[in-house]
């Protein structure tokens, strides 16, 4: 791990909702390939980093670098790294008038300027990778929700992302259908992609993170190796948080 | 979790709902009539009431002193006021050019029923028993219908509180006994619709044992109306009168000599096209033939009345000959713009140019609105603005090779069409017009509904995208004009462009009442429909925007790929009303001095000397006529509905 090197530094990164203050500093870095996941209580500012880091908030002090390109309102950098970044959201948020090949092209053919033969046959090469080829020509609304979760992951990999970020994607999900989506989850894991997810799947943190953020009060309350993380956490909250929880 | 299920079969163990048992007649009456003493009574007054309307209305439609042959004679002014014959009795009339128009609207629709597969299986019980309702409805009618004698029975009767109410009573029996013992052309009516009702029983019950299955295609039921249509044309002698240059004409026998010949022509070509258009799918598939009779129908309305009705003059001998089909400025502006425009297009969308792209598009952005600031031909300031919003869209539309292709062709297609538009509408008219406009009666409503609508349609959509943009100024100016418009009523804006705008505009611009019109109709609706996409683009989650945002759309992306369409979508309901609103508030013309379809039947033909008062049946006439069209089109809009909303979650 050591010798990869840092995609995403952040440097004291504030955030005010009006008066309301969710994120209070917080200075981390993530390396290539690392998988992190970020876990802490509801309201905790977990949504609200993560989305720093597309740029879907604005933080108001502090840095964030990624890949070398500091986020700033420079429209060229936001697009530059939203085309590196891809998100999967809660409530998956896919485009109920298009198909499911529709949505995974769009992007690549109007962002990417992909020829849209390119763009279809790299769909369904997504589709295959995520388990749903067959579902190409169908609405988001005739699938169900694991399958949608998935049709998302496939179109935010269509944009061929160097970093993933995951916001709680099975918190909205019936639990039989949990396990499908990580199991997507951890085979792109595998194969190298630097991802950062919020989750309250523990075992997913304990069996494929590199490193777990504790985040509370919209601070890094404790970070590090899932199993010191789950055995010998340090900080009251923490293990306030692990016995509720577990 | 991962434990092991055996999968059930869901079919397996479900018992049958039970069936329920067919109602009977008089047992469907019980339960939905005669439930309770209350309950009766109110039927029994309801029925009472309605079959007293319909008693009215029936015997003053059949009154033998109606005056429905002022709306007969005067079909052809309703349809098209004084169109086609000018004043001069030495000028040929132009009906054909009429004909050609109606004529491409049918075959046009006939196509595209091939091509979208409009229509579905038709069940024999289910046309039976419409039939039948059909039949039942017409010996009603007989039945309740105008009396041939009063039997008032117990009219006489003075008592106090009882006497009245025996009065009613008695008319009541009287009504009864009159209706049953009626004679003549009721009697006749009656016995047809009561031969109608058994004779599609008899088939129903006939077809009922090969199930719902057993069917037709129900456009065979469009075709099989549209024959006895024309059928009917031909044999049953209307006579055919019209009104021309102040006389009332008269054609004997059949309606034949105008009318039937062109729609039998325009029918043959409808199905022979439909069957064609059935043929061409079915071997080459339905997309090429969808986007070609998506442009026909996209060029018809402009085509139509620019070039087929109104016939712009591009006659090259009166400017001592030459090539002279296009006035020389025309030819220059499409050069200009179209040609070397699309090529500055072209070169904008090359995907490398990135942030020099955005600069140059927003040169030409300010540059098109300083067009308005100069004095400027009119056109060339509307081709000057699309340009720059083309300029502007070339990185974001322009995909790969093909797509920037495309976009470019767009482009030159699109201001060719224009050019030659705005010089049509520059030149003069060949015909010889009587009065304000060429257009007239049904005619003038149509043109004047729809160009508003498809008008008012991009402004309503950019005006609603304004008012929820993040950009003050936008907000600001359309918030303003769209509660400034919606305070207004349609008759003072109306006024308010016939009087008062000629005084802002430059001496050298002249409109005529029809562009007046269409420019009041569209700024209008505009305002109206800008706050139901609103509501629809209000109805969108937050989520939509932020996965488009996190795909790296922008702006004008996220909102042409995926805001627009679904707001739209959601607002279909609220368009089409807005639609029909616009097409009835048409009738608000009249007063800046058109003929349209309500002008007519209010003034026009009540002052005509042998149908001098004749008012009542002709506003029947046209209000049935505005109800049929309303009626059809928000029918239609359902279906639209529920097809495109496939999509929905
Ligand atoms: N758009 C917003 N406006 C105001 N407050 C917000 C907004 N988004 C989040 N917050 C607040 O910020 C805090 C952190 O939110 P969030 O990052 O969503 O928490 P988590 O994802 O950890 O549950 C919460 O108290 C929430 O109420
Ligand atoms: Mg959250």
């Amino acid at each position: 791990m050591n010798d990869k090197r840092d995609i995403i530094v952040c440097e004291g990164v504030k955030k005010w909702f009006g008066d309301f203050q969710a994120l209070k500093g917080i200075t981390t870095s993530i390396k290539e390939q690392e998988v992190v996941v970020v876990i802490g209580p509801s309201g905790s500012g977990k949504s609200t980093f993560i989305r720093t880091l597309n740029r879907l908030e604005v933080h108001q002090e502090g840095t964030i670098v990624i890949d070398g390109v500091e986020l700033t309102n420079d429209l060229k950098n936001i697009e530059k790294i939203r085309s590196e970044v891809g998100m999967v959201f809660q409530q998956f948020n896919l485009f109920p008038h298009l198909t499911v090949m529709q949505n995974i092209t769009l992007a690549p053919i109007w962002v990417r300027k992909k020829p849209k033969a390119e763009a279809e046959a790299d769909a369904m090469k997504l589709l295959d990778r995520v388990g749903i080829p067959e579902q190409a020509e169908k609405f988001p609304g005739q699938l169900s929700g694991g399958q949608q979760q998935r049709v998302a992951i496939a179109r935010s990999l269509a944009m061929e992302p160097r970093i993933m970020l995951f916001d709680e994607p099975t918190s909205a999900l019936d639990p039989e259908m949990i396990k499908e989506v990580l199991d997507v989850m951890k085979e792109l894991a595998l194969s190298g992609m630097t991802m950062i997810v919020v989750t309250h799947e523990m075992g997913f943190a304990k069996e494929v993170a590199d490193r777990v953020l504790f985040f509370d009060y919209g601070l890094v309350v404790e970070e590090g190796t899932p199993e010191h993380f789950f055995t010998s956490p340090e900080h009251d909250r923490t293990k306030l948080f692990l016995s509720q929880i577990l | 979790m991962d434990a092991e299920i055996t999968p059930i079969d869901p079919m397996l163990d479900d018992e049958l709902a039970p069936e329920s048992p067919p109602l009977s007649a008089t047992m469907w009456m019980r339960e939905n009539l005669f439930s309770t003493k209350a309950n009766t009574v109110l039927t029994f007054v309801a029925v009472s009431i309605i079959a007293f309307i319909i008693r009215n209305v029936v015997a003053w439609i059949f009154a033998p002193n109606r005056g429905w042959e002022a709306v007969a004679t005067n079909l052809r002014f309703y349809m098209v006021q004084a169109y086609p014959a000018g004043p001069e009795p030495e000028i040929p009339n132009q009906f054909v050019r009429v004909w050609v128009s109606a004529g491409s609207i049918v075959v046009l629709a006939a196509l595209s029923l091939a091509a979208w597969k409009v229509g579905t299986k038709v069940a024999f019980t289910k046309l039976f028993a419409t039939i039948r309702a059909a039949g039942a409805a017409v010996a009603l009618v007989a039945f309740l219908g105008p009396p041939t004698q009063n039997l008032d029975l117990l009219s006489g009767i003075d008592f106090p509180v009882i006497g009245p109410l025996l009065a009613v009573a008695g008319s009541l029996l009287g009504f009864f006994i009159e209706a049953a013992l009626m004679t003549g052309g009721r009697l006749v009516a009656f016995l047809i619709g009561a031969a109608i009702v058994v004779g599609a029983h008899l088939a129903a019950k006939a077809t009922k044992p090969r199930g719902d299955d057993y069917g037709f295609h129900s456009l065979w039921m469009v075709f099989g109306a549209g024959a006895i249509v024309i059928v009917a044309l031909w044999v049953v002698p209307f006579g055919h009168y019209f009104f021309l240059r102040g006389e009332v004409g008269f054609e004997t026998g059949t309606i034949a000599t105008s009318t039937s010949g062109p729609w039998t022509v325009i029918f043959l070509l409808a199905v022979g096209g439909y069957f064609l258009a059935r043929w061409i799918v079915r071997l080459l598939g339905e997309k090429s033939l969808r986007s070609l009779l998506v442009l026909f129908w996209s060029l018809s309305l402009p085509v139509i009345v620019l070039f087929v009705l109104r016939d712009p003059d591009f006659n090259p001998a009166k400017d001592g000959g030459g090539f002279d089909f296009l006035p020389a400025t025309d030819v220059w502006i499409w050069f200009i713009f179209g040609i070397l425009g699309g090529l500055v297009i072209a070169g904008l969308s090359f995907p490398r140019l990135g942030e020099l792209g955005r600069a140059a598009s927003g040169l030409l952005v300010i540059g098109s609105l300083a067009m308005w600031a100069v004095p400027m031909l009119m056109r060339v300031r509307l081709i000057g603005f699309l340009f720059a919003m083309f300029a502007v869209g070339a990185q974001t539309f322009a995909g790969d090779r093909r797509a920037r292709v495309r976009y470019v062709g767009l482009w030159v297609g699109l201001t060719t069409v224009l050019v030659v538009l705005f010089a049509a509408i520059n030149t003069q008219s060949s015909l010889f017009i009587q009065g304000k406009t060429f257009l007239g009666g049904l005619t003038l409503t149509f043109v004047l509904a729809l160009t508003s609508i498809l008008l008012s349609f991009p402004i309503g959509l950019l005006m609603a995208l304004g008012r929820t943009s993040s950009m003050p100024i936008f907000r600001v100016m359309s918030t303003m004009y769209i509660e400034l418009v919606r305070g207004i009523p349609f008759i003072t804006v109306l006024i308010f462009f016939d009087l008062i705008l000629i005084l802002f505009l430059p001496g050298n611009v002249e409109f005529d009442s029809v562009t007046l019109a269409i420019l009041a109709g569209t700024l209008f609706s505009a305002a109206y429909l800008a706050e139901n996409v609103r509501g629809g683009l209000q109805a969108i989650p937050k989520g939509q925007y932020e996965a488009a945002r996190a795909m790296g759309l922008s702006t004008l992306q996220l909102t042409v790929f995926v805001v627009l369409p679904q707001a739209l979508r959601a607002v279909i309901p609220a368009l089409v009303g807005q639609t029909i609103a616009i097409f009835k508030d048409t009738s608000l013309v009249a007063i800046i001095g058109l003929f349209d379809f309500l002008f007519i039947a209010d003034k026009v033909v009540p002052a005509q000397t042998i149908f001098l008062g004749i008012k009542l049946e002709n506003i029947v006439f046209i209000a049935a006529v505005y109800w049929m069209f309303t009626f059809s089109f928000s029918r239609a809009s359902l279906k639209l509905e529920k097809k495109v909303g496939l999509g929905e979650y």
